[in-house]
């Protein structure tokens, strides 16, 4: 039915591109495609393309306004494509994605092609992301590594790096506030651990291996996130790049950091494992530790999904090879008369927003989006009033097919899997794909009795089904 | 609470690393062996034209951004979309770069016709617009023809062709950076032999389908047009009626003129050496088809020069669709599978090179292809392997193999459940 509304909507293109004389090679138009949930119904808008580069890290801002992808560019010569492609190869860029606006815009380039983005981090209730660069350099006994902080406003584009982050030796953690436009940000600023990201021979992190932990009382285990062992920086970072309190201590405990209920806060906590005791603990500016009641913030019941992607691994094949890829589906997680829309026949890492207003993935080696628009009372009024229209006119084109088959069959409808035989009767053959044929159980026409109230097939659509009958009228039924 | 994960995890989780597996692609012909480098797209709009230079070192892509707005597109009032101002992009296989060459506001113009000068990065590009003389006057095409270097992006109006009234017919050297064009100054006979028309009455919907003629690149002999519905047309080419003939350099620059009183309608062609082009012109004693030199006074003079044929070239690779179709509950969507393939079947002869794609040109060079995929023109471009690249890039296609195996097992084992010590 998808693809149906996609032809009368392209109608008016078509026309338009045939007189303009762009004929015989013009694209066919994006397709628009629909999902009907339980409570609403959501169109997917055609795709925005966001890089052809090599798409390295994707994260929506937690309201789904914004997309912050980092990229490097494709290989451009046979050498650089068969060296492994390692997570450092090529300058990074970070580009931003609006979802108001659906445009694109490049906010960072790294002048460096051995810098490239690490990590990105959101702040909620704000337009900041933390982004983590990072430099590696060859050197005589390997490579070095040193890493900045980018504060990037995603609203006006603009980027900063965090005053005293420019040059850290080791990797910093910045953990986001769960309901403030807050992080912390902790790193430790003694010279580096040993290398713990090893990299596999074609650049992917096949071995993630933690620094190995030493808890003292076994007894006790950190909670929430937990930290790297050697961290003594603890900052407190707000929006655009603002430092709002610095703390310098000596090596931090071995626990876990926990944000408090409001989530302005933030603690040391571990739980003893028997009694599910739990300890908290602050850090004063002088560096010690207070020990603190404080209730800890706990996630709110995750609402139910809207919509859901789903994806379908397809194989294309020509002679002996085969090849794999993904269809993409935007789907409701409840069925429904039309609960899935293909989002691209062709994706990899598809990411729904977390407002589930749009859909990033990669088709093709080309990073895209698509917006996904809830339509209002009135345009699902205006959609289904077009959808009916148009189910009606393919039953009636199905149901004169039909007619003119029997005309030529000496009175004979086709068999119920003789749909094919009406290929040559139809200007357009796939509108059976979504033609439900009821054949009567006496095939030859002139043995129906009330051919007005007979029906020999009918098409789905909203709310009810376009049907048509043996002498070939069609009409609306809504379902009871 | 924060998911209790391992420290990697959570430098991790926060964002994952993406990039599309570590496969190098290649097919195999019985010749050679092509890497097809990663895709650069060119455009999110409307595509219109799309031509190759001959030597496929530059491609050269008419289109329009499509300006619908989001609310237009909401509407389902059946409004027809809309569209930004005609833009030539130039791609350049060299540099890898992409060039706005040139523009125009006028919403009714459309690129007409691309003839390459031979061995040159210049192109000749026909311009048609339509206009009308006043407000009651019925509208009228107006044609330009533009001299464009894709290579630098420097362009100009060929003098004296900046507004015709008739489409010109452009002629390229096979051999030569010249070309031939030819022109009526009468609006009135304007390329009515070249269009076949067709109309039909569709669901209430007028659907006009215009098969455009190129007579210039149809060789002079009759051509079977299929217009996609089991009609066919047979036109038979007698060349475009035009009383201004004129030798046009890589310049932009006309370096020779002649203009006859009385217009004629015969067919242009090129001798075997491409230095000088002669009309196909039946001899009037022996009444056999011939070439006649067209004398600066308008008169025709029977030589004994022979028309240029070009040799047939088989392609070393080719594109060929495939159907596909994906289902989900009760939706069902088609799309076409684009393969790249060797002519002859051997060995890794076969390349997907797009899942859902439409509209591919391979270059005259088999140096790149161009296709569209899910709305966005893409070219990629085709490198000629080594031996011990095509070594290398088999080795390379092991093992990503490999490694998305072994990344499977990891992604398992960083599962935040699989992540919790142990108790002690």
């Amino acid at each position: 039915m998808g693809r149906k509304l996609n032809q009368v909507a392209a109608r008016g293109l078509t026309l338009l591109a045939l007189t303009g004389c762009l004929v015989g090679s013009s694209q066919a138009v994006p397709s628009f495609e629909w999902v009907q949930t339980p409570k609403h119904m959501y169109m997917l808008l055609p795709p925005t393309l966001i890089t052809d580069g090599v798409v390295r890290t994707v994260q929506w801002s937690p309201n789904g306004a914004y997309l912050l992808v980092t990229a490097s560019a494709s290989a451009t010569t046979v050498e650089q494509l068969l060296q492994p492609r390692l997570p450092w190869t090529g300058a990074g860029m970070v580009l931003v994605y609006e979802h108001a606006g659906q445009h694109v815009r490049k906010v960072w380039q790294a002048n460096d092609p051995s810098q490239f983005v690490a990590n990105v981090t959101w702040l909620s209730k704000s337009n900041t992301a933390y982004v983590t660069v990072q430099q590696h350099t060859p050197t005589n006994s390997g490579f070095t590594d040193a890493y900045g902080v980018l504060a990037i406003d995603a609203a006006s584009g603009r980027f900063a790096w965090v005053p005293g982050m420019e040059h850290l030796p080791q990797a910093p953690t910045i953990l986001p506030s769960p309901t403030q436009a807050l992080a912390l940000a902790l790193f430790d600023d003694s010279p580096p651990a040993p290398e713990i990201i090893s990299v596999g021979p074609t650049g992917t992190d096949v071995a993630a291996v933690a620094v190995g932990q030493v808890i003292p009382d076994n007894l006790l285990r950190p909670m929430g996130a937990w930290i790297f062992p050697g961290a003594d920086n603890f900052w407190l970072l707000g929006s655009g790049g603002r430092v709002n309190h610095r703390i310098h201590t000596g090596p931090a405990p071995l626990a876990g950091i926990e944000w408090g209920a409001d989530g302005s806060k933030w603690y040391f906590a571990t739980q003893n494992r028997k009694t599910k005791g739990e300890f908290i603990q602050q850090l004063e500016d002088d560096g010690r530790l207070t020990t603190v009641t404080a209730p800890l913030y706990e996630d709110p019941p995750a609402p139910n999904p809207e919509l859901l992607i789903q994806t379908k691994p397809m194989t294309a094949k020509q002679r002996k090879v085969k090849r794999g890829f993904n269809n993409v589906w935007l789907s409701s997680p409840e069925e429904t008369w039309h609960s899935d829309a293909l989002v691209t026949p062709n994706g990899l890492l598809a990411e729904l927003s977390p407002s589930e207003r749009a859909v990033f993935y990669i088709e093709g080696g080309v990073a895209k989006v698509r917006a996904i628009e809830m339509l209002t009372e009135e345009q699902k009024q205006n959609m289904d009033k077009a959808l009916r229209a148009e189910a009606l006119s393919d039953v009636k084109q199905a149901g004169l097919a039909l007619l003119m088959y029997s005309n030529d069959m000496d009175d004979m409808f086709p068999g119920a899997g003789g749909l094919d035989a009406l290929y040559p009767y139809l200007k357009d053959a796939s509108l059976l794909d979504e033609f439900n044929y009821t054949p009567p159980t006496d095939l030859t026409t002139t043995h129906i009795e009330n051919p007005a109230s007979t029906q020999i097939g009918y098409i789905d659509g909203p709310g009810g089904r376009a049907v048509v009958y043996s002498d070939g009228h069609a009409k609306w039924i809504r379902n009871p | 609470m924060l998911p209790k994960i391992a420290p990697l995890i959570l430098f991790a989780s926060s964002c994952s690393a993406y990039a599309e597996p570590g496969q190098t692609e290649w097919v195999a012909t019985p010749n050679r062996a092509y890497a097809a480098m990663p895709p650069t797209s060119l455009t999110d709009g409307k595509v219109g034209d799309v031509s190759w230079s001959p030597d496929g070192a530059h491609l050269l892509v008419a289109e329009r951004p499509i300006t619908t707005s989001r609310e237009q597109t909401l509407r389902f009032d059946g409004s027809t979309p809309t569209y930004g101002s005609l833009e030539l992009l130039g791609w350049d296989r060299r540099f890898h770069q992409i060039r706005h060459l040139w523009s125009t506001e006028d919403t009714s113009a459309t690129i007409d016709n691309v003839a390459w000068f031979k061995g040159t990065s210049v192109a000749l590009i026909t311009v048609r617009w339509v206009v009308r003389d006043g407000p009651q006057a019925a509208q009228h095409p107006l044609y330009g023809v533009l001299n464009m270097d894709v290579a630098t992006g420097k362009y100009r109006w060929v003098p004296g062709m900046e507004q015709l009234v008739a489409r010109p017919s452009i002629y390229s050297s096979p051999t030569q950076p010249i070309a031939a064009a030819t022109y009526s100054d009468n609006p009135e006979v304007e390329d009515n032999s070249s269009i076949v028309r067709e109309f039909e009455e569709l669901a209430k919907a007028l659907i006009q389908v215009e098969v455009k003629l190129n007579v210039a690149d149809s060789g002079g002999d009759g051509k079977a047009i299929s217009v996609g519905n089991g009609n066919v047309f047979m036109v038979v080419s007698q060349g475009p009626l035009a009383n201004n003939f004129l030798t046009i350099d890589a310049g932009g620059s006309i370096v020779h003129a002649i203009k006859v009183q009385k217009p004629m309608r015969l067919q242009l062609v090129w001798n075997t050496d491409g230095n000088a082009w002669f009309l196909v012109n039946p001899d009037p004693q022996t009444k056999k088809s011939g070439l006649a030199h067209l004398t600066d006074d308008g008169n025709l003079v029977q030589t004994t020069e022979q028309e240029f044929v070009a040799k047939k070239v088989v392609s070393d690779l080719a594109v060929t669709p495939a159907s596909a179709t994906a289902k989900r509950g009760k939706a069902e969507v088609n799309y076409t599978n684009i393969w790249l393939h060797s002519q002859t079947a051997v060995e890794h002869g076969e390349m997907l090179l797009c899942a859902d794609g439409e509209w591919p040109e391979l270059s005259p060079t088999c140096g790149g292809v161009f296709y569209i995929e899910g709305g966005v023109a893409k070219v990629r471009e085709f490198i000629p392997l080594t031996a011990d690249q095509r070594r290398m890039a088999n080795e390379a296609a092991e093992l990503a193999e490999l490694a998305n195996f072994a990344g499977t097992v990891v992604h398992f084992t960083i599962v935040p459940d699989h992540t919790e010590p142990t108790q002690p």
